[in-house]
């Protein structure tokens, strides 16, 4: 085990991934819309992220996590638009108010399984419901207009392909530390607390608050892709952080494959492409995106990592697959 | 006063309908600990076929309710047979929320390719309309609602009280592997959960739809159905009905009194507070943590 928590974040492997991704969008430079869809999925992907991290690993079913994507987004919005903030002091306030409004919520996580995923799905209704109500703030569903890109040392990030790796940066430093987490001393507590909650309180592992703290790091995690997501549409409005956006987060996770890293950003690719090509499609082929989903969930229980995982076995055989947990 | 007194029956008629659905996410959750994402579509769809029905036959509402009931506890039990049942062996909890959310999204656009997009209204004499009687307003069709939905909950309470199968099918509730050595068939039982509560659906969209319209997105109604579930309890069947007609009142109280925009946060507010201070919900047994 202690050598499981040194585990690097840095391999050869991951770092080819991290210099591949960083070759996409120079790839794309010329096409806008698709480098539109690389970083819509790049701010999922982070969001998906703070969802494996909660759900996944540690259990909480947050049916409300896309308000707290919106509160990092009209956050950012409101100090840059309204109160002229450059662009790093909104981002770290996007993520200091999301965090904010999770330590409010904290009382909830006394709650267990069925009533906690009602508590916070009503905190996500409480969220949208304000988005769309308070439209002296937020502009109500018309949604806030006029919010400048970001600048980042002097330096405008308007071309989307630059936007996108300011994104891939922000994607795999929070990958980089949702591994660290889990690779510490604190990922051993998370395990024993998923095996048997029980004995972990009679060792004395402080059960409530490794649930604050993957709450509060899924918090901050949302509000800084929801500040990224307002500077690169220069656009919000409420629909995009409601229950349909959370239920969509969930899918992610579950589609790329519960307590794993990688399948969570793969869900967000995967879900986010689904989602695009079913909208070209028209209206009704969104039949075949719940089919689709329903066939996932039958054949594939271990979602598409556990899927990419089989696959790798098969191709070395004799060395078994291993998968930080 | 006399307009009070007529919000108060609608109040209580919005609130009946919430408890027919909430009854149905109860006995779901309770017998297969399952929550059913696709329950508040599945009245969607009842309102859709009472539409229909209405506009060719304009049988009297009592009859739509029962009629569109079958056809959604058909739907209701087809959907467990092919698409819940045979994953509950195999997957995860957790992936068969995800199952439900995926019957979610093919309910609502079925509906919206045989239905359309455009909200329709129910023929004008299933429409709310009030008359004056010694004066306060009264809404007939606001009683019919709350009588039809009385009758219904009376109909359970006897149903699970008295007979057998009503007595095993809580008992499949309360533990499915004792019900299971007791000879009790608890999958016949979970398709029966299935049926009754895809009825109370189908029967509770038709009387939403004619108060307001039917759509595809009126199984956004539902989410309060949720509340109201959590609000008596979530899985006490007695307790979903008294939560259901005591959020229709809340929130009509809410509007009335304070802002009619932020009522909804008023109702959510207080659901959360009783959550925490009554895990069990209002009637559940005893208060304190639930572990």
């Amino acid at each position: 085990m202690p050598v499981a928590w040194l585990r690097p974040f840095w391999t050869a492997r991951s770092l080819a991934i991290v210099v591949g991704l960083a070759a996409v969008p120079w790839v794309l430079r010329e096409q806008a819309y698709h480098l539109f869809q690389l970083n819509t999925i790049l701010i999922f992907a982070m969001l998906a992220l703070g969802m494996q991290l909660m759900f996944g690993y540690g259990g909480i079913l947050h049916l409300g996590y896309a308000g707290f994507f919106g509160l990092g987004a009209y956050t950012s919005a409101l100090l840059t638009a309204r109160a002229g903030w450059p662009f790093p002091a909104a981002l770290v306030a996007a993520m200091a108010v999301a965090v904010a409004g999770a330590a409010v919520m904290t009382p909830i996580l006394r709650l267990r399984d069925v009533n906690f995923a009602l508590a916070t799905f009503v905190v996500g209704l409480m969220l949208e419901l304000v988005y769309n109500q308070w439209s002296a703030v937020t502009n109500g569903p018309i949604g806030f207009r006029g919010i400048p890109a970001a600048s980042l040392l002097g330096w405008t990030l308007e071309h989307p392909a630059a936007y996108a790796w300011l994104l891939l940066t922000a994607l795999v430093i929070e990958y980089g530390l949702i591994h660290r987490l889990l690779h510490s001393p604190f990922g051993g507590a998370l395990r024993a607390m998923r095996e048997n909650e029980t004995a972990c309180r009679t060792s004395g592992v402080g059960v409530t608050g490794i649930r604050v703290t993957l709450l509060l790091f899924g918090s901050a995690m949302a509000g800084a892709a929801g500040s990224l997501l307002a500077h690169m549409n220069g656009f919000v409005s409420p629909p995009t952080f409601g229950w349909s956006t959370s239920v969509a987060l969930l899918m992610m996770v579950v589609v790329g494959g519960v307590r794993s890293l990688a399948g969570a950003v793969l869900g967000a690719a995967v879900i986010r492409i689904m989602v695009e090509q079913t909208s070209v499609l028209g209206q009704h082929s969104n039949i075949v995106f719940g089919i689709a989903l329903l066939l996932c969930v039958a054949f594939l229980p271990d979602g598409l990592a556990g899927l990419g995982r089989q696959l790798i076995a098969m191709v070395t055989v004799g060395t078994p697959a291993r998968e930080a947990s | 006063m006399s307009e009070l007194a007529g919000q108060l029956i609608f109040s209580l008629a919005i609130g009946a309908i919430y408890s027919l659905i909430a009854i149905g996410f109860s006995m779901i959750y309770r017998s297969t600990g399952l929550l059913h994402f696709a329950h508040p579509d599945l009245m969607m769809v009842g309102g859709m076929v009472g539409y229909t029905l209405a506009t060719r036959t304009l049988l009297p509402m009592p009859v739509l309710f029962v009629l569109a009931g079958v056809v959604v506890a058909a739907l209701s039990a087809l959907i467990d047979r092919i698409g819940l049942r045979p994953l509950r062996r195999r997957a995860a909890p957790a992936n068969l929320v995800i199952a439900t959310i995926g019957w979610s999204i093919i309910l609502v656009n079925v509906a919206l390719f045989v239905w359309g997009t455009a909200p329709l209204s129910y023929p004008e004499l299933y429409l709310p309309r009030g008359t004056r009687v010694g004066g306060i307003v009264l809404v007939p069709q606001n009683l019919v609602m709350l009588g039809i939905a009385l009758v219904a909950m009376a109909a359970l309470h006897v149903f699970f009280g008295r007979t057998l199968i009503g007595q095993a099918m809580r008992a499949v509730a309360e533990s499915p592997v004792a019900a299971q050595l007791m000879g009790i068939r608890v999958d016949r039982m979970m398709t029966l959960t299935f049926v009754l509560s895809g009825f109370l659906a189908g029967g509770a969209g038709v009387l939403v739809a004619s108060m307001v319209y039917a759509n595809f997105d009126l199984g956004l109604i539902g989410v309060k159905a949720f509340a109201a579930a959590v609000l008596g309890g979530f899985g006490h069947v007695g307790g979903a009905m008294a939560g259901g007609l005591l959020l229709g009142v809340l929130e009509t109280l809410g509007a009335y009194y304070l802002s009619s925009a932020f009522k909804d946060l008023i109702a959510y507010t207080l659901l959360i507070l009783i959550l925490l201070v009554r895990p069990h919900g209002l009637f559940g047994a005893g208060g304190g943590r639930v572990e």
